[in-house]
């Protein structure tokens, strides 16, 4: 255009020059007709109009809808949705109390104690209920053991009694089709079944797990009393039966000691994880921690872990070596033979063993087992070594014997000791029991809460044998494997509908309250039995188990603890403190016998193989499988691999290439006629050919979320154990066909990339040094220290300004603070495919960082969370002021004028932001968690976020407000400590603290000005405040690694 | 659509008939409370696919004794 003006401008009469030589004579034209000279073109050229534009235009020829009738549509159409919209808010009236009971004020929370049986530990807990449901749990400040603090699977168990998969009513089975039976006919059913049992002789096998209450033994025990054909068969599929045998071996009576971490100086662990899945870990833990804090240099304690699996545990060892499982026998050889030797021999032990060579052969670093062995011999007394639950039993023997000559027994706890009310059934009664039924001697199989089909090795039959079973029942909360082949499927009631005791420890009794009347048409299990044992359906009370609990405790414990008030004061108090110590129970049931030295001198090492060798291991999130079901706890990432929704077949870089495969690729494991495919993982700091695979996935039957989730590790079990129950070498492992989507919340790839190698190091985000470092010059950490000066003046934060400090000396990796975080504020569950897409709603994480080598890494978790930063980048970039800055130093977000530019995450640089792309209760699972009654679950006093809003941690505002109002009410200050966020409060190893960072006197004001303390990124200037301890490792003085 | 005039329905200068506007307020009335009782899931951002026998009734405990009187969050 601007050319043909210039052409134009040149030519005098630039319209009317259309001859095709002018036309051509031009550099540009706008089409071929122009080119062509076509008069049409020419004529528009010349007249601004077209012809028959400015006619007079028919109304007839236009749309047939006129303004008016648009608009009256318009009007209509506006009226008509706002009228049929519902209020999407409006879930029904509130109606207030007719006859309001008496504990409840709404709006205020009520806490009861209780214990968890999430496991054989009996944690005590705290329940927190609004309005009579329970909403958050936590542990009891007052239970001894646990002291105030849970498991990540406790935590989340609250989920469970909400479940909208969990049983009703009972269900008969017959002819293949379910169908509800009232309770009253199932027993009187029962009760016939049981009296022909007894009278025809045949037997009643009642399949439970490990017992440890009291009562429930008692009744057990009744129940036998009165049907003697009932036979008992138990099992923990996870259990210390090894460590067990292996103490009586030794010793020849008692049970393995607890122990005091605490009093350690130096720990060995071999493919131990005492602080992840084996004993009491929550114990443990507080008890580890105690001796790895940044304020105690001179206590801390040194760990050195030997172990083919990357665990929990081993993650946190000062030094760590891989070996695998089978060499481990071979290895505490070598090392009691060493140390023996340097000792003068107390012991006799045949074989000729060198612990150098062992090291050569198995590429153990010479210089650290030269160490860990002065280490060991110049703290003897106070150094412990620990044998895994799964190893063989020659190693326990083997390591009873070293710490019997090392002295290391003085750490052994002789004030109390765990009880052990019945022993796990061995393989021969398994086969008893399976061959009787397969036999017809069995007339009644009662599962009591147990799901041996799912649980028991495949080729013991017990499913096959089963259906030869003219009547079973399973008592259980849902639907399991076992439970779809029974005759009767009976719901029993949530842990937290129930009554019970336990008592784990010697004098320590801890009482089990329900804190809500049964939603559904359930039973405790043991008044099921106790209506059976009756003999009439008339029997049942809704409360006859608890006042068969109350007498056996009247007659039993009050009998023996001679207190001077009377047994209802008692009960009461008892109950509202959830725990009873019964200091008089001293150490008569604490029996040792003797150290036999036969049991050493019979060890002797067995010829290795080089071959793959397969390790099944514990998972941390669902335990056994029992939790498979519960969303939290599946997308809780593993705290070693970050994996979440699956597990996996982890194994070395190493391995990974000599079976040419990668992560994400699928591998074939075969033991003899049993075969099974898993996916890779490339797992640094695995041992190479070490197979490792966690169990409790693949479940067929364990309801909408948890079927049809990961690999059943199980079908590799077998009966025939040669090396150990879930040890197998020899195996053969091969490339399967076809990849599986592995979906990790971590990306791994630091250890190989050149540019992202060791970024948390170089970058600050993680700081460390040694003990040694730090007792010669405290403050060796300054130079790094980055913290930038402002042109802008602070902010002066008058009375409270709220802070945080994470020691990462204490902190193991457990995620106990994220599903505490979970719960407390309502964090939906995404689902694997959105987790891939990088949108889980964790607001808080455990990052877990690698350095050094892909074989032998060194790893460093830092709990990772909004950090409350004084100028903080999200603040400035939100275009609608939803998240800004309080009075006391939160960064605050208004989820109601959020409108979802994500600016804010963008900027942030701790990517802690989370945005809800979806109303994620709607869309995960087809709207699985917006099924009645999840919603139950919900913490009122946190908003339930739904799409296109912005959300991340609050400092859990929500209970500075209650701690706020409550100063109010009681007109004094708000003090820091008058706060524990969630996070802090589930903290088992106390990591975190919060605080008033203005109180000099707080501890999260002393972390700010202490030695080790820092920020993260201080060097964008960010002011977060969240100061971290830097770690530790407490390598030895004469190691410069 | 054909903007006809129809003698049946408009009044000579082309409104609509009263009756006849009053005919169609009605009949959109009644859509609109027919579709009020109806649970239709895309208005509401929650399902209301609630059956009336499956309610659930939270009701504590009787025998549930509270914990003590002492705080629970913070240091005592």
């Amino acid at each position: 255009m601007e050319q043909e003006r210039l052409t134009g401008m040149n030519n005098s009469n630039n319209s009317d020059n259309n001859s095709s030589e002018d036309i051509k004579g031009s550099r540009f034209w706008r089409s071929l007709k122009e080119l062509g000279s076509d008069s049409e073109i020419n004529e528009t050229k010349a007249n601004e109009f077209m012809q028959g534009v400015t006619d007079d235009f028919d109304i007839k020829q236009l749309a047939g809808v006129s303004r008016r009738k648009f608009l009256a549509l318009l009007s209509a159409s506006v009226a008509f949705a706002a009228a049929s919209c519902s209020n999407y808010k409006d879930k029904g009236e509130i109606v207030p109390y007719n006859k309001k009971p008496e504990e409840i004020t709404p709006g205020i929370a009520n806490y009861y104690a209780s214990t968890c049986t999430g496991c054989s530990n009996a944690c005590g807990i705290l329940i927190k209920t609004r309005e009579g449901r329970p909403i958050k749990v936590d542990g009891n400040p007052q239970h001894p053991v646990n002291m105030g603090k849970i498991c990540a699977i406790g935590q989340a168990s609250v989920l469970n009694l909400y479940d909208p998969n969990r049983l009703r009513k009972p269900i008969k089975i017959s002819g293949g089709s379910p169908s509800e039976i009232p309770w009253t006919n199932v027993d009187d059913l029962m009760i016939q079944a049981l009296t022909e049992a007894q009278n025809s002789n045949k037997q009643i096998a009642i399949i439970t797990g490990k017992i440890v209450s009291p009562t429930e033994s008692k009744l057990l025990n009744e129940f036998k009393a009165k049907y003697p054909n009932t036979l008992f068969y138990s099992y923990e599929f996870f259990n210390d039966d090894i460590r067990l045998n292996a103490w009586k071996k030794v010793y020849g009576s008692g049970l393995p000691p607890l122990i005091n971490w605490d009093m350690a100086n130096v720990i060995l662990s071999l493919e131990g994880d005492f602080l992840g899945s084996e004993g009491h870990s929550i114990e443990n833990i507080r008890l580890f921690s105690s001796k790895r804090d940044g304020y105690n240099k001179k206590e801390f304690n040194r760990f050195y872990s030997v172990e083919g699996a990357m665990s929990l545990t081993g993650m946190n060892a000062d030094y760590r070596m891989r070996l695998r499982p089978d060499a481990q026998l071979e290895f505490v050889l070598n090392l009691l033979n060493e140390v023996n030797n340097r000792l003068n021999k107390p012991l006799t032990i045949n074989g000729n063993y060198s612990l150098h060579s062992f090291a050569m052969q198995h590429g153990l670093s010479d210089k650290t087992i030269d160490l860990l062995v002065n280490d060991l011999l110049s703290n003897r007394g106070s150094a412990i070594v620990y044998a895994g639950s799964k190893l063989p039993e020659e190693v326990h023997v083997a390591v009873n014997a070293l710490n019997e000559i090392l002295g290391n027994a003085k750490l052994y706890n002789r004030d109390e000791q765990q009880i052990v009310f019945s022993s796990s059934s061995d393989k021969q009664q398994w086969e008893d029991l399976i061959n009787n039924m397969k036999n017809g001697n069995v007339s009644i199989v009662i599962h009591y809460d147990t799901n041996p089909i799912y649980h028991l090795p495949k080729d013991y039959g017990y499913e096959s044998a089963l259906r030869k079973v003219p009547l079973s029942v399973s008592l259980t909360e849902q639907e399991n494997e076992t439970s779809s082949l029974c005759t009767y499927t009976l719901p029993i009631n949530h842990a937290l509908e129930s009554w019970g005791d336990y008592n784990i420890r010697t004098g320590i009794y801890s009482l089990q309250q329900p804190v809500i009347y049964p939603l559904y048409t359930t039973r405790q299990k043991e008044a099921a039995l106790m209506v059976w044992l009756a003999g009439n359906k008339a029997a049942f009370k809704d409360n006859m188990y608890h006042e068969y609990l109350m007498s056996n405790w009247e007659k039993g414990l009050f009998q023996s603890m001679n207190m001077p008030v009377d047994f209802k004061t008692f009960w009461f108090t008892s109950l509202e403190n959830g725990v009873v110590q019964n200091t008089k129970a001293g150490r008569e049931g604490i029996q040792q016998g003797s150290f036999s030295r036969s049991s050493v001198s019979a060890l002797s090492s067995k010829p290795q193989s080089n071959g793959f060798i397969l390790y099944i291991k514990h998972n941390y999130n669902l335990g056994d499988g029992k939790y498979a079901n519960n969303g939290w706890l599946q997308e809780l990432p593993h705290p070693v691999s970050k994996v979440v929704w699956d597990n996996y077949a982890a194994i070395s870089p190493e391995t990974a290439k000599e079976l040419n495969v990668e992560t994400n690729d699928k591998i074939e494991i075969t033991i003899g006629n049993r075969r099974q495919e898993f996916p890779v993982f490339i797992q640094p700091g695995t041992a190479d050919k070490v197979i490792v695979v966690e169990a409790g996935y693949g479940r067929s039957k364990a309801g909408d979320v948890g079927s049809d989730i990961g690999v059943n590790t199980n079908v590799l079990l077998t009966k025939d154990i040669q090396l150990a129950p879930f040890i197998f070498n020899n195996i053969a492992v091969q490339k399967a066909h076809g990849s599986y989507n592995l979906v990790t919340t971590q990306e791994m790839h630091s250890l190989d990339e050149t540019r992202v190698k060791d970024m948390h190091l170089k970058r600050g985000i993680i700081r460390q040094g040694t003990v040694q470092e730090f007792k010669e010059n405290p403050g060796f950490l300054e130079k790094e220290k980055r913290e930038q000066p402002s042109v802008n003046k602070d902010v002066q934060y008058k009375n409270v300004k709220w802070g945080m400090g994470i020691d990462l000396n204490k902190c193991i990796g457990c995620n106990a603070c994220v599903v505490s975080c979970d719960v407390e504020n309502n964090i939906p569950v995404v689902g694997k495919d959105q987790v891939d897409r990088g949108r889980i709603m964790h607001w808080f994480r455990v990052d877990r960082y690698y350095s050094g080598t892909p074989e032998d890494p060194i790893v460093y978790n830092q709990p990772m969370l909004c950090q409350h930063c004084d100028t903080a980048p999200c603040e400035n970039v939100c275009p609608v002021a939803a998240t800004s800055h309080s009075p006391d130093g939160l960064n605050q977000m208004a989820y109601n004028r959020c409108v979802g530019t994500r600016y804010c995450s963008n900027n942030c640089p701790y990517k802690v932001r989370r945005f809800n792309f979806f109303n994620f209760r709607d869309h995960f699972a087809d709207g699985y968690y917006q099924q009645e009654p999840i919603e139950l679950v919900y913490n009122p006093e946190v908003t339930v976020r739904s799409r296109g809003v912005m959300e991340k941690c609050t400092f859990c505002v929500q209970r500075i407000m209650l701690a706020r109002e409550k100063a109010i009410e009681e007109n004094r200050p708000l003090k820091g400590s008058d706060v524990e966020t969630a996070c802090q409060q589930a903290c088992p190893s106390r990591a975190i603290v919060f605080g008033d960072v203005n109180d000099p006197e707080s501890v999260v004001s002393k972390h700010r000005v202490h030695e080790l303390g820092y920020h993260v990124l201080a060097e964008i200037n960010t002011r977060p405040n969240i100061t971290y301890l830097a770690k530790l490792r407490n390598t030895l003085p004469e190691d410069k690694a | 659509m054909q903007n006809k005039i129809d003698q049946n329905k408009t009044n000579p200068s082309g409104r609509i008939k009263r009756r006849i506007f009053f005919g169609k307020l009605t009949k959109a009335i009644a859509a609109l409370a027919l579709l009020k009782f109806l649970p239709i899931r895309f208005f509401s951002n929650y399902s209301d696919n609630i059956s009336s026998k499956n309610k659930i009734t939270v009701k504590v405990h009787p025998l549930a004794v509270k914990y003590g009187t002492r705080k629970v969050n913070g240091n005592e």
